[in-house]
């Protein structure tokens, strides 16, 4: 585990995309853990609503509550551990497993056990047998986490600096929402790898979308088969303390969006500018006009103008289900909502041709470690390194370019820094040093 | 968005809810037949632009749903339960096409193998009188780079347009893909 990640030097291991031991650390250190993404709240308005949610590769339900809160389960029966609930989502007063019979209310407590008095003669402690409850559920503008650990770091610390950056999408937006169920398919990955690839790539877009840049055209196609880089100060890219990271091109919002759409999407988005620039400042105001990618440490990727949000869920360490939405800002009128939602599933979804071409580095990439020999090798995140540095106007680390690997840096930083805390009693949130080692990193 | 009740109908898809009544001409029926077998023979040899500029009208309506699964009985939780896998017009189509033919298409080189077995025909009449409802079911297996397969097993729900000289194109497809998980990793082929 000691020279798995190398954060002085921008390197990782390539046995960290197929090492089953690493995998099963990574499930109990980071996935129970961290928070983790489990639905956004407009799925479930109503008392009795629940959809399903993965984390890790435990299935939870998640369930709003008589008095409006949230709180989600393991969705396994506590007699002899059958899934309780088998579809997605809907409204239910009681969940009743279909094995045996017994049931539960939508508090996840043990409510009917058939036959009880006669078969059990009153030995069974019911309270006992609720619903296994995930600790803590929170909420931030909206987005529902959930973590394992009672003791974890409350979710509006864990999000860190990465809050004034979401803020831009999420709140100074006027809010948004992600449209319908998701678009759940299997890719043949290790989850880091497209974790990684959105948090912080800008470099692989000329290239490993060449043809589907040319084809869509776009506000990115300029960037087709490399035959342009973008200009000095088109960019930035950034890394956070807990890992979530983002890059930035300035000024080209709808960029993955087809032309016609990226159209609309830029004359709805000047009707706004005005009013998110007097109330948020203009800074805030010119991003939400830019094009972000990121991720969310550890496995929800975004991007703000292509208007995808993802989920990589894991399914042992060389398989991943993606769960793919469309974000719309709440207010976008209903015909710009539909043509955002159809640029985004042809683009990022199921049949995207966009997330098509990333499906094979992100397969080929996690696959090849298998070899005892490529195993060995380490994975090069240098990009930029030794350029990071922090700024007044903006919360973390900041690589001043548009293309760089500052956020994988700070990815991987914090990946080696979970995989290794004993526990959140230990953790200082004070402790500004990760950004030092960010900055004096050096190939 | 819509349910998938509602996008079945949108498709005409909800002829086959009941039963319909079946072609019975023997021509017409052979000369669709043949126009379904064209189509999977363009698919599974790379010749996207002949199919696309051959087969399909101008006004085609191309749509893959996935649907979320819900309780049967479900009543009180009305979000919509369907994803666009596909929505897709003709434009939209062209630049699947487009790009699939592009020599920066890393992907398909080498090429990618594909084999169409397409069965169940069934044909009636369709929502005009130059137009046919046909309903068939394929097994469309993808075979790719050294070890990839990849399977894709459904129903299809198309309509044809009979052009003036009695051959066709097709104007609507509807797919309801019944993998909830689609395990064939992506879908950027034509089902
Ligand atoms: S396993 Fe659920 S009731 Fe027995
Ligand atoms: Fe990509």
């Amino acid at each position: 585990m000691d020279d798995l990640i190398d954060t002085k030097r921008g390197l990782q291991s390539a046995s960290m995309f197929i090492d089953p031991h690493l995998y099963e650390v990574e499930m109990e250190k980071i996935f129970g853990r961290c928070w983790l993404f489990l639905t956004h709240e407009s799925a479930i308005p109503n008392y009795g609503d629940f959809v399903i949610a993965k984390m890790g590769e435990d299935e939870v339900l998640v369930v709003r509550q008589a008095d409006g809160t949230v709180k989600a389960f393991l969705n396994v029966c506590r007699h002899r551990g059958a899934r309780v609930c088998p579809v997605e989502a809907g409204n239910r007063r009681a969940f009743v497993c279909s094995y045996h019979g017994w049931s539960y209310a939508a508090d996840g407590s043990l409510a009917t056990v058939p036959f009880e008095k006669e078969l059990y003669g009153g030995k069974i402690d019911r309270c006992a047998h609720g619903l296994k409850e995930v600790a803590k559920v929170d909420s931030y503008r909206g987005f529902l986490f959930g973590n394992f650990d009672p003791g974890a770091i409350s979710l509006e610390d864990y999000l860190g600096d990465v809050r004034w950056y979401l803020d831009i999408w999420m709140e100074a937006s006027g809010g948004v929402e992600l449209i319908g169920p998701p678009a759940r398919s299997i890719v043949h990955c290790n989850w880091k790898a497209p974790t990684e690839n959105f948090v912080g790539d800008a470099y692989h877009v000329g290239w490993t979308h060449a043809s589907s840049l040319a084809v869509s055209r776009s506000m990115f196609s300029p960037m087709s088969g490399n035959q342009r880089l973008p200009p000095a100060g088109a960019g930035a890219q950034i890394a956070t303390r807990f890992g979530h990271g983002l890059g930035i091109l300035y000024d080209v919002n709808p960029g993955g969006q087809p032309a016609q759409t990226a159209e609309k999407i830029l004359a709805w988005q000047a009707t706004k500018k005005g009013k998110i620039a007097e109330k948020y400042g203009e800074l805030k105001a010119r991003f939400y006009g830019s094009h972000l990618n990121g991720s969310l440490f550890p496995n929800v990727s975004y991007l703000w103008g292509t208007n995808t949000f993802k989920i990589w869920q894991p399914r042992g360490p060389s398989e991943t289900e993606v769960w793919t939405w469309a974000i719309a800002e709440k207010d976008t009128p209903e015909d710009l909502k539909r043509d955002i939602y159809n640029g985004v599933h042809g683009t990022f979804g199921t049949a995207g041709y966009w997330e098509a071409d990333d499906n094979d580095n992100m397969e080929s990439a996690s696959l090849l470690p298998t070899g005892w020999q490529s195993r060995k090798l380490r994975l090069n995140a240098q990009m930029g390194i030794g350029n990071d540095t922090v700024m007044d106007e903006m919360p973390g680390v900041i690589g001043q370019a548009a293309i760089g690997e500052t956020s994988y840096r700070g990815y991987y930083r914090f990946y080696d820094e979970i995989l290794k805390l004993p526990s959140w009693d230990a953790f200082d949130l004070n402790d500004e040093g990760w950004k030092q080692q960010l900055i004096d990193a050096d190939c | 968005m819509e349910n998938a009740n509602q996008i079945v109908k949108t498709m005409g898809a909800d002829v086959w809810d009941g039963d319909p009544e079946l072609i019975a001409d023997h021509d017409l029926l052979h000369r669709v037949q043949a126009f379904t077998n064209r189509e999977a023979r363009l698919l599974d040899t790379g010749r996207v632009r002949e199919w696309l500029d051959e087969m399909i009208h101008p006004d085609i309506c191309y749509v893959i749903i996935s649907r979320q699964l819900r309780y049967i009985e479900e009543r009180r939780y009305s979000p919509p339960d369907s994803v666009f896998i596909y929505d897709d017009d003709h434009g939209a189509l062209n630049a699947r096409v487009e790009q699939q033919l592009h020599p920066q298409n890393w992907r398909v080189n080498p090429h990618e193998a594909y084999v169409r077995i397409g069965t169940n025909l069934e044909v009636t009449k369709g929502s005009a009188k130059d137009r046919l409802f046909v309903r068939t079911n394929w097994h469309l297996r993808r075979m790719r780079r050294q070890y990839e397969i990849d399977d894709f097993i459904y129903s299809r729900h198309d309509e044809l347009v009979i052009t003036p000289d009695q051959g066709f194109k097709f104007v609507k497809r509807f797919i309801a893909f019944p993998e909830r998980c689609v395990q064939g990793r992506n879908m950027t082929l034509f089902l």
